[in-house]
């Protein structure tokens, strides 16, 4: 097998049990842990992919920026322990056999449809594999699309930054009856 | 040319890489709504973000188009928003309240 291959899988199980150590730790620091792990190893399944810029950004902005403002927060706040003492709410036995047996339905159509006559084949004559040119999301190529074709969504979503830092400056100044904070 | 990866990614690596999209959403989704503390809820609804990050670079790469990678992108950046002003409505939340919980906050309660 190609050591690729066997990269893909392994990432795609860390990612996994990231998942389930955020939703079953009772810790917050354990589960921000658990998210952490399962952001790096989708990195790493975006570089398996080829999509080396987005992995650099997924370990710096996600892993570096956000997770790290998540877990000092989680640190400033001290949190008491009555508030993950009842981690969970009271409809998860209900609800939480419901959401599971929608997940299991959803893959199970989509392996139906994976199997179904010709979708698979359809789709490799369609994308050959040996067409897959070396430079393909690499930064050179990713940031000339990104600065032609998508310069209108660049410059948007830099205004969101903008209102977002505005949103966040207001939200922290003001106290509950509107007046200024000092 | 033998090319292994290629072969893996238009072949049986589609039903993996979207079971793992998946089952990371649906983590997402469960963390969202069963966790009780406001932090709990934005971690899941990054991971949600991110389960859906893996499906558009997985077709980008399947399609060789970039289109998919660029919105990548973007949904890095209103994720860092959320995540700014979702941590300075918490801390505001905690300073007057005393709690994360969620179940603490009954004042809007009709």
């Amino acid at each position: 097998m190609d050591f690729n291959i066997l990269m893909y899988f392994v990432f795609g199980v860390v990612a996994i049990a990231g998942g389930l150590i955020l939703l079953f730790a009772k810790h917050p620091i354990k589960g921000a842990m658990g998210l952490l792990a399962s952001m790096l190893a989708l990195a790493g399944m975006y570089a398996i992919l080829q999509a080396h810029s987005i992995a650099v950004f997924q370990v710096i902005i996600y892993a570096g920026a956000i997770m790290v403002l998540i877990i000092y927060f989680l640190m400033l706040l001290d949190i008491k322990s009555e508030d993950y003492l009842r981690s969970y709410a009271k409809l998860v036995w209900t609800a939480g056999p419901l959401l599971l047996l929608l997940g299991i339905f959803f893959i199970y159509k989509l392996y139906t449809v994976f199997q179904g006559p010709g979708v698979l084949k359809d789709m490799s004559t369609a994308i050959s594999p040996a067409a897959n040119p070396e430079n393909f999301g690499g930064i050179k190529v990713f940031s000339k699309t990104l600065l032609t074709k998508y310069l209108f969504a660049f410059e948007f979503v830099s205004t969101l930054l903008f209102a977002a830092i505005v949103a966040v400056i207001s939200i922290v100044q003001l106290d509950w009856k509107g007046r200024k904070n000092d | 040319m033998i090319n292994p990866l290629g072969d893996f990614i238009v072949g049986s690596g589609g039903i993996f890489t979207i079971s793992v999209v998946l089952i990371l959403f649906f983590i997402g989704v469960a963390t969202f709504i069963f966790r009780r503390t406001l932090l709990h809820m934005l971690m899941g609804v990054e991971l949600m973000l991110n389960a859906v990050n893996l499906s558009l670079i997985y077709f980008s790469r399947l399609h060789q188009n970039l289109d998919g990678q660029i919105l990548s992108l973007m949904i890095f950046v209103v994720a860092a928003c959320e995540v700014a002003v979702g941590i300075a409505i918490i801390v505001k939340l905690y300073k007057r309240t005393g709690t994360i919980g969620v179940e603490t906050y009954t004042e809007e309660r009709g």
